[in-house]
């Protein structure tokens, strides 16, 4: 049996030529992404003596979940104190407001690369695995890897999901990522890799296999890859900050577990509260009243996301009773959706355009419910507390979230889709 | 390594909560940033409203699958010894709740079935040695036991967590270099 391209990335990391699951490595990491570091930096002043961190070039801030703008004068503070402390350390790159949400910064700005280790200390950094990149959560200790330059895995078996066939009309990347998530369930994937791999999954985009790298937290993974293939070479060229040699699987490598799943008949999903991977069937659902919908969020900020929300929101308007929120995922992405005239479908038909940042996810900014509220999104997220204690949250496709803004309650979009 | 660490004895009275407790439940978002003696009034509200009023110093929670999933977060973990929870203990522990309570100092273990054998307010008894985590319903006698911690962390644990730790080196840095 041949080794799998998480251990191979790990190995080379470590600088060893051969580790096995479960084994504990210490490797030099390529990229630390850090969403709210002013803990870090308060960290270094506890330790005393900290010059700077191990280098500048492979460390990122982008304080993407509080503000696009501060919401308040406590978290304008916060926002100096970072870029304050970030300088001070050596920091070279401080994104700002609009600039977007850090996880797709770190993949489209070419801060990580196939066969690149990253960690992040936002729990979403399975994310940057959609281009082969072996990119992990890590909190606390991130403080130990900003001055080191190291950080400690435990190596992991790792779960392939094989995923083949062609959606049907107005079912997206989303609804299979969804169905693959309730399949793992919330702890199925607990200390190991997910792989995703298949004919459907290598005829998407780079944006739309990071919604399967990201999701992969969801089910506890630590790592959820997409070996890298022609699409990813293409996406990377002129993109890295430094050359890089990918990571492949070797032949036959050998998996913990294989999930084989056909989308040709798969329905449009849901994910219903009080988890991510409580994934049902969109049809269960129909119906439920909604007061607002969110097309964003490191699961549906992206270009192809807006097209899909455009799609259906063109011509037709969103329900008076609903607030529609449309969040880019970035700057360049919210160009792309000027130049293809997106905006301009989105603000004729009623939806509250904001510049790119995480949105109202984790409703640290704009964008809060009410109690008793009930709301759609393209989010990754939707557990209890997360945006209030009284609300419902679903999770669903820019397809669906769009639908269900225009009828004021959860709708299966195919109606609107010729 | 030879870092070695010595038994280590939690016990307390046991709260009870059920699977993928989350951060959000534990360490609310909108409460995060308001300090921990405010947090620690909203921790488990949205599943257990006044949490923080049945709680006495040295209590021991123990809950189902997949503790401390979800967003990480330093207050998840930190709200606890505000809180005066002295050890966590679950059927699993997600990962980075786990590794952040430990490089924290913050005791976090997965004892498998531990969920089954305790009822709420049963007094528990939560052992820690090189070869297991080790956990006794002092009311019952029932016994489950979960895997050592492993042998990276150790150290960690030794010093108290992470910045203990940095600390230390830095001063040993300070030393050898003047």
């Amino acid at each position: 049996m041949g080794r799998t391209m998480a251990l191979k990335i790990l190995a080379r990391g470590a600088k060893k030529k051969e580790v096995v699951p479960g084994e504990i490595v210490i490797v030099d990491v390529d990229a630390v992404f850090m969403h709210s570091p002013d803990y870090k930096f308060k960290h270094f002043e506890q330790i005393g003596g900290v010059k700077g961190v191990f280098d500048g070039e492979k460390v990122v801030i982008c304080p993407d979940h509080h503000h696009f703008l501060p919401a308040n004068q406590r978290d304008a503070n916060t926002v100096k104190y970072i870029v304050e402390q970030g300088k001070r350390y050596g920091v070279k790159y401080i994104y700002g407001p609009g600039t977007g949400i850090g996880h797709y910064l770190m993949v489209e700005q070419g801060h990580v690369w196939p066969g690149a280790i990253a960690v992040g200390s936002d729990s979403h950094t399975t994310a940057y695995g959609c281009i082969g990149c072996l990119s992990s959560p890590m909190n606390f200790e991130i403080t130990e890897v900003m001055l080191s330059g190291k950080a400690w895995f435990k190596t992991p078996p790792t779960i392939f999901v094989k995923i083949e066939g062609t959606t049907k009309r107005g079912v997206s990347a989303r609804d299979v990522a969804q169905y693959v998530l309730g399949q793992l369930g919330a702890d199925g994937a607990l200390w190991s890799a997910v792989e995703y791999g298949g004919s459907y999954i290598h005829s998407l985009s780079v944006w739309q296999r990071m919604i399967f790298s990201l999701l992969t937290i969801e089910a506890g993974g630590t790592y959820g890859l997409v070996e890298p293939d022609e699409t990813t070479l293409e996406f990377m060229k002129g993109r890295a900050k430094q050359p890089f040699e990918p990571v492949y699987n070797d032949p036959d490598p050998e998996y913990s577990k294989v999930i084989e799943i056909d989308v040709s008949d798969l329905e449009p999903q849901v994910a219903v509260p009080p988890q991510p991977s409580f994934t049902k069937l969109l049809a269960e659902v129909v119906g439920k009243p909604i007061q607002q919908a969110y097309v964003g969020g490191c699961t549906g900020g992206g270009i192809e996301d807006m097209r899909m929300a455009a799609e259906v929101l063109k011509g037709r308007k969103v329900n008076p009773d609903v607030r529609l929120l449309i969040v880019p995922g970035t700057r360049e992405m919210y160009g792309q959706a000027i130049k293809e005239g997106l905006v301009d479908v989105f603000n004729q038909a009623g939806a509250v355009v904001t510049p790119a940042y995480c949105g109202p996810c984790q409703q640290l900014c704009v964008g809060n419910l009410a109690d008793g509220d009930t709301e759609i999104g393209t989010h990754p997220r939707n557990l209890p507390g997360r945006a209030g204690t009284a609300t419902s949250i679903f999770l669903a496709s820019p397809y669906t979230v769009a639908a269900s803004a225009v009828e004021g309650k959860i709708t299966d979009p195919r109606v609107f889709l010729s | 390594m030879e870092t070695k660490i010595g038994t280590k004895i939690y016990q307390g009275k046991a709260h009870t909560f059920g699977d993928s407790i989350n951060t959000d439940v534990i360490s609310p978002g909108r409460w995060m940033r308001e300090g921990l003696e405010v947090l620690k009034l909203h921790t488990m509200e949205a599943v257990r409203k006044d949490f923080y009023k049945d709680v006495t110093p040295g209590d021991i929670i123990v809950a189902g699958r997949n503790f401390g999933c979800g967003s990480h977060r330093e207050p998840a973990n930190s709200v606890m010894k505000v809180l005066g929870i002295s050890a966590i203990v679950a059927d699993s522990v997600a990962r980075l709740y786990f590794r952040n309570g430990i490089a924290m100092g913050i005791p976090v273990f997965s004892a498998p079935g531990v969920s089954k054998i305790v009822n709420e307010g049963d007094e528990v008894q939560v052992k820690v040695t090189e070869e297991a985590v080790e956990v006794t319903n002092i009311t019952t006698g029932a016994k489950v036991f979960g895997k050592p911690i492993p042998e990276v962390m150790r150290s960690v644990v030794e010093a108290g967590g992470i910045l203990a730790l940095l600390k230390a080196e830095m001063e040993h840095e300070k030393q050898t270099s003047s």
